[in-house]
């Protein structure tokens, strides 16, 4: 589609490219459409459901995926909070201090998001045994937070970076010590970046697989993402149900995407241009 | 922040005088708090890794001293190693190289878009905000059987039923696959935000001169993304070869052992095997392949830098 096109050929290229974009999302329109189909639609392979049914739900609300929700909802979002709240002292301090170690210690985060998971999980576990946050969500939610930091304190420093030390001067000079002009002056002022550090965590940790499955084991403590992979394990053939708890285990990243959708790309940028 | 940057910022601070103590001391309280959490839950287990992968035995109970011997093992006769080392690097080759030959695509494509942009965009980011249990329940319903949907669909078109995920060489296809639409959005997003930054006179001043499309996209396009595109391929090969729901939420690692990567063998080592040190030895080899690769990449945008 050059400049010169004709107007049809452009509208032919407008389509072809939505056309794409459906077709990219296929998997997951699917989950949802399968998620309210009868059974026999589903075996059919039928495209679109002949009735629409909340039977599947009804299933897996059984399943205590309500219970999952809640517990990726607590630790989702106090390891966010954690990582956030990190992640402004470390990125403050990243970018207004000149002190010798501070660049150390910021190359330092980026090796660290190197590291594979995998590679730290068996000691984690000791670590972990040690002192008694095995099975326990506040467990998690320290592993969240170690997990979300590195990334997190980049993209803070680089809003901090953004925002003029003259306006914390002027603060100094009416007397208020750092922590405050960091409280009341320099958060403030970067509080659309902050807004995406956390949106960013959350559906990271949201989403999380491994850590969840390998950290929690009692039945009332797991996360959806590994109630569901259970779900599916224990019930490969009823797609009905597994494609309904698939549905709800995605609403929770999807809607915070969708209503947050400038932060979360804002923060996604910020993160890739300082990687 | 580049080191050019970072000096020229010491150069607009006030003239160096030594703070007083407690100034001196405050970045580090700012950063205790991070500090404390990562030394706890990812250094001390990081070096107490390194230290295993030179011991015998199980984690409640680590025997001897093993000097190389664990390493010596991954490569010993019959060790799945060497195949996951293999695979890990043709995972990681072609998503990065997927990833961005679609990302790219998409990303030209909708800058030219005007009207529904947003909807455009919204919608290709889908993949990479979903959680990956349900990706992979998703693509597994479509290529699961003989009679699951990719099929009957190939079926009306006269081909044959594929053994999407019990052949070994096309359940390899389809981690990939599978992995490259989960990143792709990223580098999608990357190069579009990108795209938009590169000034439009170029273009004029090209057309101009009569370069042709095929040109201009040569010789402005990709040297103007040249930058965004090593950082994005960079950040997709690191999660990439980490990666490890893609492949174990899907595969297994099998069929015949045909999807194991580096980090999927190490996992089954180190809860299902008989040594941890083995397990421990297999992620350390990873971990130094990544680092290679980063400093690789890192000096390659320090060329693109530099002009």
């Amino acid at each position: 589609m050059s400049a010169t096109a004709s107007p049809l050929l452009r509208r032919a290229g407008w389509l072809l490219l939505f056309a794409a974009v459906a077709l990219v999302n296929l998997p997951v329109i699917f989950v949802v459409l399968n998620a309210v189909k009868p059974p026999a639609d589903i075996v059919s392979n039928a495209l679109l459901p002949h009735h629409v049914t909340f039977e599947n739900f009804r299933i897996i609300e059984r399943a205590s995926f309500g219970r999952f929700m809640l517990n990726s909802l607590i630790v989702a979002g106090f390891g966010t909070a954690v990582a956030v709240g990190a992640a402004i002292l470390g990125g403050y301090a990243l970018s207004r201090f000149r002190q010798r170690g501070l660049e150390a210690y910021s190359r330092l985060l980026l090796v660290v998001q190197m590291v594979p998971i995998v590679l730290t999980l068996l000691p984690l576990f000791l670590v972990l045994k040690r002192l008694a946050l095995l099975d326990t969500q506040l467990g998690l939610v320290i592993v969240y937070g170690a997990l979300l930091l590195p990334f997190s304190t980049w993209i803070a420093r680089a809003f901090f970076d953004s925002i003029p030390a003259e306006l914390e001067e002027a603060a100094w000079i009416d007397g208020c010590s750092r922590v405050q002009t960091l409280v009341r002056v320099v958060a403030p002022l970067a509080a659309p970046g902050l807004v995406s550090i956390a949106i960013l965590c959350f559906i990271t940790a949201w989403n999380e697989y491994l850590l969840a499955s390998v950290f929690l084991r009692s039945q009332e403590l797991l996360t959806v993402g590994v109630g569901l992979q259970l779900f599916t394990a224990q019930n490969s053939t009823q797609w009905g149900p597994v494609m309904a708890g698939a549905t709800v285990a995605m609403i929770p990243s999807a809607l915070v995407y969708l209503a947050f959708q400038r932060y979360f790309v804002s923060g996604a940028l910020a993160g890739a241009v300082k990687g | 922040m580049t080191a050019t940057s970072l000096a020229r910022s010491r150069a607009l601070l006030p003239p160096r005088r030594r703070l007083p103590r407690r100034e001196q001391l405050l970045p580090w309280g700012f950063i205790a708090p991070s500090a404390l959490i990562l030394g706890l839950i990812t250094l001390y287990p990081l070096a107490y890794a390194v230290v295993i992968s030179f011991k015998h035995g199980s984690f409640v109970a680590l025997t001897g001293f093993a000097g190389v011997d664990n390493y010596k093992r991954l490569f010993a006769h019959g060790s799945l190693f060497p195949g996951a080392l293999r695979f890990s690097a043709i995972f990681t080759f072609a998503t990065v190289a997927g990833s961005y030959a679609v990302g790219l695509g998409f990303a030209l494509a909708v800058h030219r878009v005007r009207r529904g942009r947003w909807l455009l965009r919204m919608g290709l980011l889908m993949p990479w905000v979903i959680p990956p249990v349900v990706s992979v329940v998703a693509w597994r319903w479509l290529i699961n059987d003989d009679s699951s949907f990719a099929n009957a669909a190939l079926g009306l078109v006269g081909i044959g039923p594929i053994g999407f995920l019990s052949s070994p060489f096309w359940a390899s296809v389809m981690v990939v696959l599978l992995r490259i639409w989960r990143t792709f959005p990223f580098v999608f997003l990357t190069l579009f935000a990108a795209r938009q930054g590169v000034p439009e006179e170029l273009y004029e001043a090209a057309a101009l001169d009569g370069a042709s499309p095929w040109e201009a996209f040569r010789r402005i396009t990709l040297p103007q993304l040249a930058r965004v595109s090593i950082v994005s391929s960079l950040l997709v090969a690191i999660w990439s070869f980490n990666d490890f729901e893609s492949i174990f939420l899907l595969t297994q690692g099998g069929p015949s052992n045909a999807t194991y990567n580096v980090v999927v063998l190490g996992y089954y080592e180190a809860f299902f095997g008989n040594d941890v040190g083995v397990a421990a030895a297999m992620g350390v080899v990873g971990l130094v392949l990544l680092l290679v690769l980063t400093g690789v990449l890192l000096r390659l945008l320090r060329r693109v830098d530099e002009p």
